[in-house]
Order: C-alpha cells, then sequence, then structure tokens
C-alpha cells in the first residue's frame, strides 16, 4: 500500500465501490522506493531541527551552572538545618528513632558523595557532628542529642 | 442520585489522584527553593490539563475511542509509535518511582530500606490491578487519598502569608539560580499534564460506559477534580516554602521532603506524609500500568478493559504485568526513586507536544465529536498548550542539565 | 455502507470488530488487486505485526519478519479478511467473523494457555466475562 501512487479511479469490488481521490498509479514504481532525501521539504524539516538545537544550546549558555564549591556550601546549609529539625523533632519525640537514623544516614551518604569531588572543612565537620547525632538517637541518649544539635548552630 | 455519585467521584478522583511521588517532590522542592514563586507553574499547568482532561472524557464518551485509538486512525501507524514508544519507556520510569514511592512511606514508618519493599509492593499492586474492578481501583485511592488534605490544613495552620502566595500565582523571573528555577518548572509541568492520565481518565470513561448525557458530568469532574487537586499541590508548595525555605533546606532526598508537615501537626505530621505518599503512589502505580495497557492494546487494537477477567484480554494484563515488572526491577537497581522520577518528568515533558498535538485534530473532528467539537477557548488553550510544551520540550534537557540535581 | 472510500482515512489503522463486538486489531494493510486496463480492487483487509513493521521500514520489516518465523504462534503472520466479510463501516470496521475461532486470537489464546491463565484468580468471577 504505502510507496505506491494510484491514478485517480473508481475501483470496484464486489459490488462496492472505494473510490481513490488525487493519486496517481504506476505498478511499475519499486514499492520500497524512499523519497529523495535531498528533496526542498527534507532539508527544510534538517533546517529547522538545527536552529531549534541551536536555540537550546544558547538556552543552556546562558544559564549558568553552579559550580561545585557553590553547591556544596548549599548542600551543607541544607543539611545542618536539615538535621536541626530532625534532633528537634526527635526530642520532642515526633518522628520515630528509625526515620531520625535514615534522615542522619542520607546527609553523611550525600555530603561524602559531594566531598569526593571537592573538600570542605565545614563538610567534614558536619559529617563528624552527624555521626555524633546518629551515635546519641541511637542510644536514645536526649542529652547527647541535645548537644549534638547545638553543635550544628555553630 | 447516580450522576451525583458519579460527580462526586469523579472529584475525589482528582484530589486523591493528583498528588504523586513526582508532584510531591517538584513542589516540595519549588517551595523549598523560591518560597511561592513557582505557584503559577502548578495553575498554569491544571488549567491546560482540566482542559485537556475535559476533551478526553468528551472524547470518549460520543466517540466511545480512547485518546491512543483515535490517534492512530485519525493520523496513522507510523506517525503514533513515536509518541506512544516513548511514553512506555517513560512509564516505566514512572512506575519505578511510584513503586519507590510507596517503598519511600513504608521506609520512613519501619526504617526497613527501599529495596527490601519493592518486590512486595509490586506484588500487591499488581494483584489489586488483577482482582480487582475499576471502580475498586478508583474509589479505594481517592478515598485513602484524602489524607492528602492533611497538606491543607498544615498550610493554614502555619499562616502563610496570603498577599505573597497570590503573587506567586503571577509567573516571574528568578532573581538567582535561574536554571534551577525554570528546570523546577519544566518539573511541574511536566508532573502536573501526565499522558498517563488522559489514557487512565479516558479508558475508564468508555469501561464505566459513558455517553452524551455524561458530558455534563464530565465538565464538573474535570474542572473541580482538577483544581481540589491543585489545591493539594499547592498546600504541598506552601507548607515547604513555610517549613524548608525560612531554614534554607533544599530537597535533595525525599526525607527532607517529609519534615515539612512535623512542625504544624507534631506527632502526626510524619505518619499523615507517609500515608499520604504512600496512598497516592500506590494508586498512581496502577494508574500508570493501567494506562500503558490501555493505550498499547487501543494502538494495536486488541480487546482490553480491566473490568473483564484477565482471560478474556490477555494481551491486555501481560501488558501491564511487564510494565510493573520492569518498574519493579528498576527499583531494584537501588536507584533513587526522586532522582528516577525527576528524570521521568522531564521526558515527559519532551514528548509532551506530541501527545498535546492530536488533541487540536480530534476534538475539532466531527467524525468523532459530532456536533460537540471545540469551542474557540477549547482551541485557544489547546494551541497555547501545545505551543508552551514546544518551548518545553526544546528547552527540558538543557536544563536537566544545568538546573537538575 | 457507503459507496465510496478514502482508503487511508476510511478504512487504514481503523478498528476491525468482529460479529460478537470484540476487537480483533486494526487495519494494518490493504490488499489491492491491480491489472493493467482493468480497475484497481480491494481484496482483502490485512491485520499483523509483519505488515505493521514494513511500514515502518524495510529494516524493521526484517526484524519482524525474523521474530514471526521463530516465535510467531499463528498459523499465518498476516490475518487477512476477504472484503466481502465486511458488514459495517464507520470509526470500526465490522466483519462477519467468530474472532475467538480466527487467527487474530492466536496469541490470546497462547498467552491465556501458558501464562496468564496459569496465574491465581485469572479466571475468577470478581470481574465481568
Amino acid at each position: 500500500m504505502w510507496g505506491h501512487t494510484f491514478e485517480s479511479q473508481k475501483c470496484r469490488t464486489e459490488g462496492l465501490t472505494p473510490l481513490l481521490w488525487g493519486h496517481t498509479f504506476d505498478s511499475t514504481k519499486n514499492p520500497n522506493q524512499r523519497p529523495d532525501p535531498r528533496s526542498a521539504r527534507h532539508m527544510h524539516c534538517v533546517d529547522l531541527m538545527r536552529r531549534l538545537w541551536a536555540i537550546a544550546i544558547a538556552f543552556t549558555l546562558a544559564c549558568s551552572k553552579q559550580d561545585d564549591s557553590e553547591k556544596l556550601r548549599k548542600s551543607i546549609d541544607s543539611w545542618s538545618a536539615t538535621l536541626q529539625l530532625v534532633a528537634d523533632a526527635r526530642l520532642k519525640n515526633e518522628v520515630r528513632k528509625g526515620f531520625a537514623l535514615k534522615t542522619i544516614e542520607a546527609a553523611v551518604d550525600d555530603l561524602e558523595r559531594q566531598t569526593a569531588k571537592t573538600t570542605d572543612d565545614r563538610a567534614t565537620r558536619l559529617i563528624g557532628v552527624a555521626a555524633k547525632l546518629r551515635q546519641a538517637v541511637e542510644a536514645d541518649d536526649r542529652a547527647s542529642i541535645a548537644k549534638a544539635r547545638g553543635e550544628l548552630v555553630r | 442520585m447516580k450522576k451525583f455519585l458519579q460527580v462526586a467521584l469523579g472529584v475525589v478522583t482528582g484530589i486523591g489522584g493528583f498528588l504523586e511521588v513526582g508532584s510531591i517532590a517538584t513542589a516540595a522542592e519549588a517551595g523549598a527553593s523560591f518560597k511561592y514563586a513557582l505557584l503559577w507553574a502548578i495553575a498554569l499547568g491544571t488549567i491546560c490539563l482540566i482542559f485537556l482532561v475535559e476533551m478526553t472524557g468528551r472524547l470518549a464518551a460520543i466517540s466511545k475511542h480512547a485518546v491512543a485509538d483515535a490517534v492512530r486512525e485519525r493520523l496513522g501507524f507510523p506517525f503514533a509509535v513515536i509518541p506512544r514508544t516513548a511514553e512506555i519507556i517513560v512509564n516505566i520510569m514512572v512506575i519505578g518511582a511510584e513503586i519507590g514511592g510507596v517503598c519511600l512511606a513504608l521506609k520512613f514508618m519501619t526504617g526497613i530500606e527501599v529495596r527490601v519493599w519493592a518486590i512486595p509492593v509490586t506484588l500487591l499492586i499488581w494483584l489489586t490491578i488483577w482482582a480487582g474492578t475499576l471502580d475498586f481501583i478508583e474509589d479505594a485511592t481517592s478515598i485513602l487519598g484524602l489524607a492528602s488534605i492533611a497538606f491543607v490544613v498544615a498550610a493554614v495552620k502555619m499562616h502563610p502569608d496570603v498577599h505573597a502566595a497570590l503573587r506567586g500565582l503571577v509567573p516571574s523571573s528568578p532573581h538567582q539560580d535561574a536554571a534551577h528555577y525554570w528546570y523546577i518548572a519544566v518539573g511541574i509541568l511536566g508532573a502536573t499534564i501526565s499522558p498517563y492520565m488522559f489514557h487512565f481518565y479516558g479508558s475508564g470513561a468508555i469501561e464505566d460506559k459513558w455517553g452524551e448525557d455524561s458530558l455534563g458530568a464530565n465538565r464538573i469532574t474535570a474542572v473541580l477534580g482538577m483544581s481540589f487537586g491543585a489545591v493539594m499541590s499547592m498546600a504541598v508548595l506552601v507548607c515547604a516554602a513555610l517549613v524548608l525555605a525560612p531554614r534554607s533546606i533544599e530537597v535533595a532526598r525525599y526525607e527532607q521532603a517529609a519534615l515539612v508537615l512535623i512542625p504544624a501537626l507534631g506527632r502526626w505530621g510524619l505518619p499523615l506524609f507517609a500515608a499520604t505518599l504512600g496512598v497516592c503512589c500506590f494508586g498512581a502505580a496502577m494508574e500508570v500500568s493501567l494506562a500503558t495497557a490501555y493505550m498499547t492494546a487501543q494502538t494495536l487494537g486488541w480487546n482490553w478493559g480491566e473490568n473483564k477477567k484477565p482471560d478474556k484480554e490477555a494481551r491486555f494484563a501481560m501488558t501491564y504485568v511487564i510494565m510493573l515488572l520492569l518498574g519493579g526491577t528498576l527499583l531494584l537497581t537501588g536507584i533513587d526513586p526522586l532522582k528516577l522520577t525527576m528524570l521521568a518528568m522531564a521526558l515527559t515533558a519532551v514528548i509532551l507536544p506530541l501527545i498535546v498535538l492530536p488533541f487540536v485534530l480530534l476534538l475539532n473532528d466531527q467524525t468523532y465529536v459530532h456536533e460537540h467539537t471545540n469551542g474557540p477557548i477549547g482551541n485557544t488553550v489547546v494551541i497555547v498548550t501545545l505551543v508552551l510544551a514546544s518551548i518545553v520540550a526544546i528547552v527540558t534537557i538543557p536544563l536537566e542539565i544545568m538546573g537538575g540535581g | 455502507m457507503k459507496a465510496h472510500y478514502f482508503l487511508v482515512r476510511d478504512l487504514l489503522d481503523n478498528q476491525l470488530v468482529d460479529r460478537d463486538k470484540r476487537n480483533l486489531g486494526k487495519i494494518d494493510g490493504i490488499a489491492l488487486h491491480v491489472a493493467q486496463g482493468k480497475q484497481t480492487r480491494v481484496t482483502h483487509l490485512e491485520s499483523g505485526a509483519l505488515i505493521l513493521a514494513r511500514r515502518l521500514g524495510p529494516r524493521w520489516e526484517r526484524i519482524a519478519a525474523f521474530m514471526t518465523r521463530h516465535f510467531g504462534v499463528r498459523k499465518n503472520p498476516v490475518f487477512r479478511v476477504p472484503w466481502s466479510k465486511v458488514t459495517k463501516t464507520g470509526i470500526d470496521i465490522h466483519i462477519d467473523i467468530d474472532g475467538v475461532k480466527s487467527d487474530a486470537f492466536a496469541w490470546e489464546h497462547w498467552l491465556d494457555d501458558h501464562l496468564i491463565g496459569r496465574l491465581p484468580l485469572a479466571h475468577e468471577h470478581i470481574k465481568e466475562d
């Protein structure tokens, strides 16, 4: 069916008459023949795609990306505040021990992954305080949780 | 009475079905990073969604054909195969992310890791689809999904700055982190205008045997249901703006998003967050699996129907089984559900123009919708959505590189 | 039924429905009888992965041919419906065939016998028949 062209002519089939409009038929044409890739329409599409990609690349360059050290700095502030919130919630028994431990684990995991690319003393210190907080939560030692929370603020 | 129940359930479906792992994550990240500044993205996505969902329902009610069916018939297989194949690939990721969302909720409550929960959760989702009917699936997840009202309660309790929130409904340019801002905006649009919703909604309408007399209920369901759902999503953003943003907490992991209800709701905060996340993601996983099966069956002309016994439409059943298997397997690789959902939403945004384009043609074709074609407002909204989707599709991949995690 | 059809718009890619309103697949291809000096005739409507793949290109057709040769369950990889069996046209094309007994349902039966039907609750009465 595809790749053929048909002449405008009536076709009869057992009492029904499918009518083919606007096509010309040539049974000698190769049914698998592909359109000429150098046709004007094809080139127009290629040109359009090139322009769209140029816009995308220009947009990419216009939006500057944070560098790794800036990203780490924000991450340290974010996880420090997260651990403070979790410590406060644990002290008020608003979160389970398991959740507090998993959050501390996530913090340490994320910070260690980032410090593999960029070193930062604050990150190393925060990982250390997180370890203390983790021990305090595991031991259900409220005084130690409060102390570790205090260290997070500094 | 029956019509009232139909509408009520449809509205409830919109509330319970709107939130899922992607929309919660993007709304929380939006609120944490930019306070109320991205409320406009949720509003804009919802307006587009309302119109597209109403059109989907109208097409199904009048023509008794769903979108995938009609796209193949009207635009041919060589066109249809492109968005359908892309959707299958994206949906595998989405199903993995939604199963991951359920597993995360269970992890928050039990401390047991996500990977341990992956297989039992996948099996439970499969069993619910396998043995349940469409009504049961819709009703159960909708009613349980009302737990998401906790976000509205928490937001109100924390007394947000209403004027600032209203200003957030107006699109604005960010003062800093432009790439991250637009990356989240695109993510919100991708999470809101999800192609699977059209397949699920339209196919559900056909299974429920909607007719011309259902057009009014369809309109109310689309408007009220999606609007209420958007309110839930905005409530998540407001909670994050009030809890996370002042503390400069970014949502790098879902554990951070889970903190948003604690200051307002105390001991109930985390369980309600986990309940909402778990139920909404469970429902979404079923919806996406079924939507993929509907879409595939309709494109290839198979028998289909969630209300039919699996042995009566084996290929349809096999499709959602395979999708669940692949999604569950993806999760077993240890990939972070949050990263998976962000990637899935970015890819959804890339294929969105091909999903929206057929609406322009089908809803103006009297062969399908008879005299119920789009009016000028409907056509304008669809064309604007198409232009928006095209812009989003071009910038998504660069933004993913520049503004993503 | 209509007297005139646009083959692509009215037939190609439309749904085939059997006499019991079961879906039998889409019309993936249309077979024409072409003879010099005579009217071209539609002889069959065709459905099947091989026909679909042919529409995407020769490489896809070769892959589909390999797959149907080694993994196919149909007696004939192409399901052909004579035009004489068409009873009604429109968005769907209705044909006077019992789909369950036809080759169009071969994969349904195979999956039911070997996989789906063996899973628990596949035949249970919670759902419709």
